[in-house]
């Protein structure tokens, strides 16, 4: 038994070192051998994709689809598949950036409440 | 077997598989550029969003909030949250960021706080709660998603992210890629902030960093825990108005048991800060949402 693992061990090392070896050379002639290998399809290569198909994660799909609504519902139909009821609502989102509040009402605030100290905002 | 003997197995294991990937991968072919390029395409891959890119997805989800629920412009309502968020805000863990606050005109109780510094309290939040020091809670909740990227990091760690990540997504002038790329960006934060929820832990560490916060400005840390303490005896049977903040945030009993845990170690006491009970009310009565 511990022949024959030993045995794998060296061939595994071997088959390593082979494959290592076979770096070197090949990186020579990479530019021209490139092009060819994109003209060659092998079986091996559909193996590979295969392969790689079967173990790799799926994309998630973030698109709409229809019907199915769900449950969680609730509020005008926001779920899942409530998107496809949405609409975007920019002069609101222009309105909460454009509203601002001067130093003084802030300052005012913080003394009414017993609040604070004061602090700038960062970056302004 | 022995367990040197496992290792040399598995080495084998190790140097067979190698030999396979450097044969099926092609890596004798590559050279240094291309080595260079597959590189930088890892790189790419996994950056982080940058702060533009981040505002930009979180004004589009701003956007496609304010339309689904609609923005309530009470004037004294907007002052009253844009006040308590202002003075929080350089108490938080990401000052430099510039908030803005906004009502969401809904009975359906619940807060959302998109990237870039895009908070929304619902109307029937506000209804529900009986303080300043709690708005100062919910508001500082909201911030600490904010400053600890969290619905970001559910973005960046997904497929879609490290799929597209090269795209940019900032500027005024968004190619047809970039724009399809953030419309699905947006459709995956929307699908985190309002369908799914953010991790449990997250939502534990934005409560204790709302009411370290708070308590940092002068308000009662507790605030928060009031709040969510009133929302436990809906946990068996939610009513309509909080179906979704039920279902996208962990059950408020498991909240405040937190919560508690969080001050006892800090060693505070209810009510030993502003509560500021009488101004909260004073404005309900007199601007009724």
């Amino acid at each position: 038994m511990k022949k024959i693992l030993f045995r794998t061990f060296i061939a595994g090392l071997v088959l390593f070192a082979l494959g290592i070896l076979s770096l070197a050379p090949a990186s020579l002639q990479a530019k021209e051998k490139k092009d060819e290998k994109k003209q060659e399809v092998t079986d091996e290569s559909s193996f590979w994709d295969m392969f790689r198909k079967a173990f790799s994660r799926p994309e998630p799909s973030y698109k709409q689809t229809s019907g199915n609504m769900t449950k969680v519902a609730g509020v005008r139909g926001v779920d899942r598949e409530g998107k496809l009821g949405q609409k975007e609502d920019w002069e609101s989102v222009k309105w909460m950036e454009g509203y601002t509040l001067n130093e003084s009402e802030v300052k005012q605030f913080l003394e009414s409440r017993k609040l604070g100290p004061y602090k700038p905002r960062g970056g302004e | 077997m022995k367990r040197k003997n496992y290792l040399k197995v598995g080495l084998g294991i190790i140097a067979l598989a190698a030999c396979l990937s450097a044969q099926k991968f092609d890596l004798k072919n590559l050279n240094a550029q291309d080595w260079l390029e597959a590189g930088k395409n890892i790189v790419e891959a996994v950056r982080p969003m940058k702060e533009d890119e981040e505002i930009q997805l979180g004004r589009q989800l701003a956007a496609r909030l304010a339309g689904t629920f609609g923005v309530l412009k009470d004037e004294a309502w907007s002052q009253e949250i844009n006040l308590v968020g202002r003075v929080l805000v350089p108490y938080s863990e990401r000052p430099n960021l510039k908030y803005r606050f906004a009502i969401l005109d809904t009975d359906a109780v619940n807060a959302y706080s998109a990237p870039g510094g895009y908070i929304f309290v619902s109307k029937g939040l506000l209804k529900q709660l009986s303080s300043e020091a709690e708005l100062a809670g919910v508001l500082g909740h909201e911030i600490a998603h904010i400053a600890n990227k969290d619905i970001l990091r559910e973005i960046q760690k997904s497929n879609l992210w490290k799929a597209s990540a090269k795209v940019a997504i900032s500027g005024s002038n968004l190619s047809a890629d970039q724009e399809e790329f953030l419309g699905k960006l947006t459709d995956a934060s929307w699908d985190t902030l309002v369908v799914k929820g953010l991790g449990k832990e997250d939502e534990f560490k934005a409560d204790q960093d709302g009411a370290k916060n708070a308590q940092k400005l002068g308000y009662d840390p507790y605030g928060i825990y009031d709040f969510i303490k009133r929302l436990e005896p809906m946990e068996k049977q939610p009513g309509e108005n909080v179906k979704i903040f039920f279902s996208t945030h962990p059950k408020p009993s498991a909240r405040t048991a937190e919560l508690k845990k969080y001050y006892d170690k800090k060693g505070w006491e209810p009510g030993s800060l502003a509560q500021d009970q009488d101004q909260y009310a004073s404005l309900k009565s007199k601007h009724p949402l």
